[in-house]
């Protein structure tokens, strides 16, 4: 069975805008010394990597580790460095959003169509009454839905997608993950590289509070990346099962 | 998207027939054969309504017309047991099939297992309530799930097995008048043909068999399916 693929992960972190940040700003980003690339303009300081993917955004009220990469070891250094870095060097003690969110793709070797019809049967109601009130054939659907799981919240997204609709979808971080010299190359070459057809899962996890503490920000980082892959990973099974339960 | 016109616009004639059986080759055929076949594999109501079709011996001796909805069924079912000709009938009729709007394997077998799932767990409430008023409940989920399953999932033959088992149940509320161990075998014979990766005309039959082994009737009513044959030759 395919498995779900990271393409895309985002982590941010909110927090009230002091005016202090204007002097801190560019001694914070100095500490992240891996990032080779970085630009800046008055409200923030943007630290790149084009061989690795992946970049750092440091603002006036957030920052937000984003990686367009399945390399998920990278992804938790990368965090870390910055959890470790930035709230000290910024004299953040409270926060006011935690974010992590991932855009997967499931390669699925069978047409649309037929792609369409599993996520209908099993994302939506079968009801025989609904089904009379609807046209007979689903040509495409989405599947959205917000949860809560105190004091966790979701936004996820589930839906078939063709080759082409996939840049629309994952939204590769062009401008801050590909070489500018052969960035029109390279982003080609990844697009051509997209399954032909797959299962786009947008789960975005996050927690939200007037007085979040640092503290917190790890154990929600822990706990995001357990939930988001064990959704992923349940969805797909859940998708494609063809074993009966004991 | 799948052009689903071809349905109504294939020649199908002509078209499902392998050049070996055209004109005078099915001469040998015993018409009364395929009528009992035919009569065996397709027997509920619904079906009639859902998929009219007809069949003719022509001058030439050969299937002259089949419409309907279950192309892949229809054709594939009115091919004599033992006659050697089945593999013939039916990889051609699925050469047909493909133009109009079929499903890929796979998709039938991950639907397959998600309906059979859930049919399993409500054989298994039936078993445990049988002659209680609970087990209405879980048969009438059971009996809705499998028209679901028929409604969604048309041209996967595993359907024909669910059907055969369907009208045993719901044919004058027959559900209430097995035992839990008939249910038993009910739930291993689908328990263990759901996994099959390619279901042939053969294996439904061998399971439909074995509801009838285990004293479930899957043909509990007549059948009103016109067949004509053409007098000319005979």
């Amino acid at each position: 069975m395919e498995k779900p693929v990271p393409y895309k992960t985002i982590f941010q972190i909110n927090y009230k805008p002091e005016l202090k940040f204007y002097d801190l700003l560019i001694p914070s980003a100095q500490r992240l010394d891996e990032y080779p690339h970085w630009r800046t303009d008055v409200r923030t300081v943007i630290l790149r990597d084009y061989d690795k993917h992946c970049s750092i955004i440091i603002g006036h009220k957030s920052f937000a580790y984003e990686q367009d990469s399945e390399d998920t070891d990278m992804e938790i250094k990368y965090i870390q460095r910055a959890l470790e870095e930035l709230p000290s060097s910024l004299q953040i003690e409270i926060f006011n959003r935690f974010g992590y969110r991932r855009k997967y793709l499931i390669n699925v070797k069978m047409s649309f169509e037929s792609l369409v019809s599993i996520l209908h049967v099993k994302l939506f109601s079968q009801d025989a009454k609904l089904r009379n009130i609807l046209p007979p054939h689903v040509e495409d659907l989405m599947y959205r839905l917000d949860f809560s799981d105190k004091p966790y919240r979701y936004h996820v997204t589930v839906g078939p997608v063709h080759k082409a609709e996939m840049p629309r979808y994952i939204n590769y971080n062009l401008e801050n993950h590909l070489d500018p010299q052969v960035r029109e190359e390279e982003y080609k070459k990844i697009i051509e590289n997209y399954p032909k057809v797959a299962v786009f899962i947008d789960i975005d996890f996050y927690q939200e509070g007037d007085k979040l503490k640092k503290d917190e920000s790890t154990s929600f980082l822990k706990t995001a990346r357990a939930k988001i892959n064990e959704f992923a990973n349940d969805l797909t099974e859940y998708l494609f099962n063809i074993e009966l339960e004991a | 998207m799948t052009d689903t016109s071809a349905r109504t616009e294939t020649n199908l004639t002509e078209a499902f027939l392998p050049e070996g059986l055209r004109g005078q080759e099915l001469e040998h055929l015993n018409w009364d054969e395929y009528k009992r076949e035919i009569t065996t594999r397709r027997p509920t109501g619904q079906e009639e309504k859902e998929a009219k079709w007809q069949i003719t011996r022509g001058q030439t001796g050969y299937i002259e017309e089949v419409e309907g909805e279950r192309l892949s069924t229809s054709i594939a079912t009115v091919v004599p047991i033992g006659s050697g000709l089945e593999k013939q009938f039916i990889q051609t009729s699925e050469e047909v099939v493909e133009t109009v709007d079929r499903a890929e394997p796979q998709v039938n077998h991950i639907l397959r297992v998600h309906f059979i799932s859930q049919i399993l767990t409500d054989l298994r409430q039936i078993q445990k309530y049988i002659s209680k008023p609970e087990a209405a409940i879980y048969a009438d989920s059971l009996l809705l799930t499998m028209r679901t399953m028929d409604e969604i999932s048309p041209f996967d033959p595993f359907i024909e097995i669910v059907m055969a088992f369907h009208d045993a149940l719901a044919y004058k509320n027959n559900w209430n008048k097995y035992s839990p161990d008939q249910y038993e075998g009910a739930y291993q014979i689908l328990k263990e043909f759901v996994q099959k990766q390619n279901i042939s005309s053969d294996t439904v039959e061998k399971a439909i068999m074995r509801f009838e082994k285990l004293g479930f009737e899957t043909t509990p009513f007549d059948l009103d399916m016109e067949f004509k044959v053409d007098s000319e030759k005979d």
